[in-house]
């Protein structure tokens, strides 16, 4: 269900940046600084991290209710932040993936503040599409597994290279729109559509250019809502492809209030081109693919209402309905496996708010009548 | 289908006997009184620092802190870490108390709250006829009401000291006043 590993000389790169940003940290710590000084040095380099264990039966990626269970360290991640001035600095993480057998740069970019309220930013960045691909640390989210919605529709987590802005307009709005490296459509697939194009920030392939752009509106009255475009070609000159375009509308609402957590989103794909990626790839990809789930949530525990209580305790319900085959090219006939639906219910315990034991069930049924359900068991950490 | 149930069954009993057996609330984190670095003689004109709780981690939130922290600090300075904001001021100058504290207090970030307000700053005690205590910021002329328990040694009417004090009042979005938790003569 993950990206397939990819050992290329950019890991390795990634790999020594690690190691020597641990150095650097390591030094920092140990050099002697001169009285006075060590004030104004302290805190320029912080840590910052999360992680997932999973237990999945059986396991994801399969409607075959025989399939073997599985247990994973699914996800550990390790970011640092470096304030070169007040104005400058380096934001990074690097996620090692089940168990460090895959090791992905998460994001790594540099901001730079033109004013209070707005930065330019630039590097490996998080595309501002949807709720979750930016908030994808686990403890923020009820379920084991991430909504299906913000895998196959709206790939998560999902960074590009390239540079942008970062900025809020009062307090209720907030904005990102950034100028990318496109996605790549000779890796694009018929049960997961546009997932696999992701350059994952790896010697991306820069023919093809994307505009992406998100507004936030939230009240303190606990309303939040988003909007998220993406646009931008796709073929990256490969032979074959012709013209290739990807377009990706995503609206986001939340409501959180007395211990209530209500959330939807509604997330439409449209690929320009799908006949030739079609013909390229062997793959019975669409033209247009569509999601959207409602998610409710109440805190039993009522931490909200608390001002010194750190536990809460989650009963959560979804329901997700997403077609990778919504429309076709003319000649090609939707895979009705394509067609999914998914109800997950279960529980979330949070003894803090960073940690959260989670136990959940999914039912899956697809176009073809097939069915499958899953037990997920999960402990999720961030800092 | 059955051993599926069960689990279920089973994970939920174990994650509702931890909840259930835990302490009524854990321990609070650290707050801001614990995390103050100490005075020293290049301490600037006057610090805010925000005790926070809640999600920090992630790169948008953080950005987002920064921002909306920043846009009601001029002429202050940012520094932030995982569980604390902290906000300096170099040189004498009204400090935007209210401002800076509601600018994360009225948050609209998805988990984010501030428990914890301290400030510390250069300044004048002085009493009023009914015995009510305020501190005055040094060259600023800006005032606070103060209350200075009976352990803290109180400083002479008029004597320049460097006061370290909880901030109270934001909460409910009244009059701000300040406890003393640590009085530091002559700075």
């Amino acid at each position: 269900m993950t990206r397939p590993t990819r050992r290329s000389p950019a890991v390795g790169f990634i790999t020594n940046l690690a190691a020597a940003f641990t150095a650097a940290a390591l030094l920092h710590v140990a050099a002697p600084s001169f009285a006075g000084a060590a004030e104004e040095s302290e805190n320029r380099l912080q840590f910052h991290g999360y992680g997932e264990f999973h237990y999945n039966n059986p396991q994801t990626g399969t409607m075959d209710q025989s399939a073997t269970s599985e247990a994973d360290v699914h996800r550990f991640v390790l970011g640092w932040t470096y304030d070169f001035t007040p104005e400058i600095r380096l934001d990074a993480e690097l996620d090692y993936e089940h168990a460090a057998r895959e090791l992905e740069l998460e994001y790594a970019h540099i901001d730079y503040d033109l004013s209070p309220t707005l930065s330019l930013r630039f590097g490996s960045l998080l595309m501002p599409v949807g709720p979750l691909n930016e908030f994808h640390e686990p403890p923020l989210y009820y379920s084991v597994e991430r909504p299906y919605v913000q895998r196959s529709i709206i790939p998560t987590s999902w960074n590009e290279n390239g540079l942008g802005v970062v900025g809020r307009a009062g307090t209720a709005l907030g904005y990102r729109a950034y100028l990318v490296t496109g996605l790549n459509a000779v890796d694009f697939d018929g049960a997961d559509g546009i997932r696999e194009g992701r350059s994952g920030s790896s010697e991306a392939k820069a023919e093809d250019l994307a505009g992406v752009a998100r507004l936030e509106y939230a009240t303190t009255a606990g309303l939040s809502l988003g909007a998220s475009g993406y646009y931008g070609g796709a073929d990256q000159s490969e032979p074959g492809l012709g013209d290739v375009k990807v377009g990706i509308v995503a609206l986001d609402a939340r409501f959180r209030r007395g211990g209530v957590d209500l959330r939807g989103v509604f997330a439409r794909d449209f690929l320009d081109g799908a006949d030739s990626v079609a013909v390229v790839t062997g793959e019975n990809v669409g033209e247009a693919m569509q999601g959207f789930y409602a998610e409710a949530a109440y805190d039993l525990l009522r931490r909200d209402a608390k001002p010194e209580a750190r536990r809460s305790f989650f009963l959560f319900a979804r329901y997700e309905r997403f077609d990778t085959n919504a429309e076709m090219p003319t000649g090609l006939t939707a895979n009705p496996a394509f067609d999914r639906k998914v109800i997950t219910g279960g529980v979330a315990y949070l003894p803090i708010e960073k940690i959260s034991l989670k136990a959940d069930f999914e039912h899956w049924e697809d176009g073809t009548d097939a069915t499958l359900n899953r037990v997920n068991l999960g402990a999720a950490f961030l800092f | 289908m059955f051993h599926r149930a069960a689990l279920v069954v089973a994970a939920a009993l174990l994650v509702a006997t931890t909840a259930l057996a835990a302490p009524a609330s854990a321990p609070a984190p650290a707050a801001v009184p614990a995390a103050v670095p100490a005075a020293s003689e290049r301490a600037p004109f006057a610090r805010v620092f925000l005790a926070l709780r809640g999600c920090t981690s992630c790169s948008h939130c953080r950005t987002t802190i920064r921002q909306m922290v920043r846009s009601t600090t001029p002429g202050g300075e940012m520094k932030f870490s995982d569980d604390r904001v902290e906000v300096r001021y170099a040189t004498p100058r009204q400090v935007p108390l209210r401002q800076v504290i509601h600018s994360l207090a009225d948050n609209r970030l998805h988990d984010l709250s501030v428990v914890d307000v301290l400030f510390e700053a250069r300044g004048t005690f002085a009493t009023a006829k009914n015995g009510s205590a305020t501190f005055t910021l040094t060259e600023t002329g800006q005032t606070f009401p103060l209350s200075i328990g009976a352990s803290l040694a109180r400083p002479a009417d008029g004597a320049s000291v460097r006061l370290v004090a909880l901030v109270n009042g934001w909460r409910e979005n009244a009059a701000l006043s300040l406890v003393a938790r640590e009085v530091k003569p002559g700075a």
